[in-house]
């Protein structure tokens, strides 16, 4: 499945910035040994910050602590892919922000050609024998608390995962499937937005319940540093789709002016990535003078 | 409910003729308040185990899948949707309206022979031990469309 683009390298141009060098997110399979260090310790200095630039600030978002924003516009609606492209763009921000700086950009999870969690986030150390921050992530007390309200009848799964303060995964869940080639081909095939993003969220819910444990939950999901290489390979199937189809509507035109909070970016604002400074890649290195 | 199976649903003049380019079942103010679950669509094989291979020989036709909210974590009422929208409320709906679902059975509905067909649905919950089902599955409605 291959992405070329045909837009120049820089961003979308605007009077104050009319060539700005694009950023590319790669395959996390892809990455040299440098770069996944790099992103393993953005990782870390993010985990590390307590604030609202730090990760459970991020993760929290998602679901809990209250209120899960994702309800609102990420799940069973139209703007699915439009809330959680403004998510990954604004939590990679904060991830190249956090400590003193990172050059990284959250990379993609191909579940396609790697059905398996990536050895970088399957790890429990990394290389020199720290905690590998890719793998598992302390959730905080308030969510946790929280998520222990949360008791459904006939499913003791919710309260299990609130008593379980280190995200956990369960992957390859019996009676799921991480989707092949053929299945992606077919949603791609779709050529109308409605069709497209429906069988696309219904296939990122199935790898969401795949994954199992806290992946497989709306309130904690976005704690487990997979979410985010998950969510990159959504972003980029839709990236795909629309270099495939550029004269298709990515949005219904009554949502294109809606906000996607708590983001501050409006649906309109994330058709194009370029906008908002980046593409996919298969692979990228670099070398700066 | 913990498995749906419809009535015989009588297939229309072109649905019997297998001339329709795709055919979807549409799945009406579906729940999504609870837990995760995949729901599989399985076409005249009621009787399907929750372990059923998701191929076409086995009557297999598409699934939806429910990224569930997980329960509700406030106060009473705070996961109710409300019946009626403020008039002057111009802010997202309910965060758990509940949600519409459309699978493309195209292919099993041209395999099958008869001039009726039978949706099964199960929904499979996440479990270690094996495919569950799990009692997660309401919707008030649905419908079969063919097109052209």
């Amino acid at each position: 499945m291959a992405l070329h683009s045909h837009w120049m390298p820089t961003g979308a141009p605007t009077p104050q910035n009319p060539a700005v060098a694009l950023r590319y997110r790669a395959s996390v399979s892809e990455l040299t040994d440098a770069q996944l260090a790099e992103l393993r310790a953005a990782f870390a200095d993010m985990q590390a910050t307590a604030d609202d630039r730090g990760y459970q600030y991020w993760a929290g978002i998602h679901g809990l602590p209250l209120p899960a924003w994702c309800d609102k516009y990420g799940h069973g609606k139209p703007t699915f892919l439009h809330w959680h492209r403004a998510y990954l763009y604004q939590f990679e921000l904060k991830l190249r922000a956090a400590g003193h700086g990172h050059d990284v950009m959250l990379p993609w999870w191909d579940w396609l050609n790697v059905p398996e969690i990536p050895s970088a986030y399957a790890v429990t150390e990394n290389p020199a024998g720290a905690p590998n921050p890719l793998h598992s992530v302390r959730i905080n007390d308030v969510a946790l608390q929280q998520g222990a309200r949360g008791a459904i009848p006939g499913d003791p799964g919710e309260i299990e995962l609130a008593r379980q303060p280190d995200t956990v995964r369960h992957e390859g869940l019996p009676g799921t499937q991480l989707p092949t080639r053929a299945d992606i081909d077919q949603v791609l095939a779709y050529s109308d937005f409605q069709s497209f993003t429906a069988n696309l969220e219904d296939w990122h819910g199935q790898v969401h319940v795949w994954v199992g444990g806290h992946m497989s939950d709306i309130p904690f999901a976005a704690y487990d540093p997979i979410f985010w290489a998950h969510h990159t390979m959504i972003d980029r199937i839709w990236r795909i789709w629309q270099l495939r189809y550029p004269d298709a509507a990515s949005l219904p035109a009554t949502l294109d002016s809606e906000v996607m909070e708590p983001f501050g970016l409006s649906a309109g604002r994330t058709l194009d990535v370029t906008t908002l400074g980046y593409d996919y890649a298969s692979a990228t290195t670099s070398i700066n003078l | 409910m913990d498995r749906y199976i419809s009535p015989s649903i009588e297939l229309t003049a072109a649905q019997r003729r297998r001339s329709f380019s795709r055919a979807d079942v549409v799945f009406y103010n579906v729940d999504a308040r609870g837990a995760s679950f995949v729901a599989k669509v399985f076409l005249d094989v009621p009787g399907q185990p929750p372990d059923a291979s998701p191929t076409r020989e086995d009557g297999y036709a598409g699934f939806f899948c429910i990224f569930g909210h997980g329960g509700c974590f406030g106060d009473e009422g705070h996961c109710e949707v409300p019946p009626a929208r403020d008039p002057f409320d111009v802010g997202p709906p309910h965060g758990l309206t509940p949600q519409i679902k459309l699978v493309d059975v195209t292919t099993q509905l041209k395999a099958i022979t008869g001039d009726t067909v039978i949706l099964t649905v199960l929904p499979i919950s996440r479990s270690q031990e094996g495919p569950i089902l799990i009692d997660a599955l309401e919707f008030t409605s649905l419908r079969l469309l063919s097109y052209d």
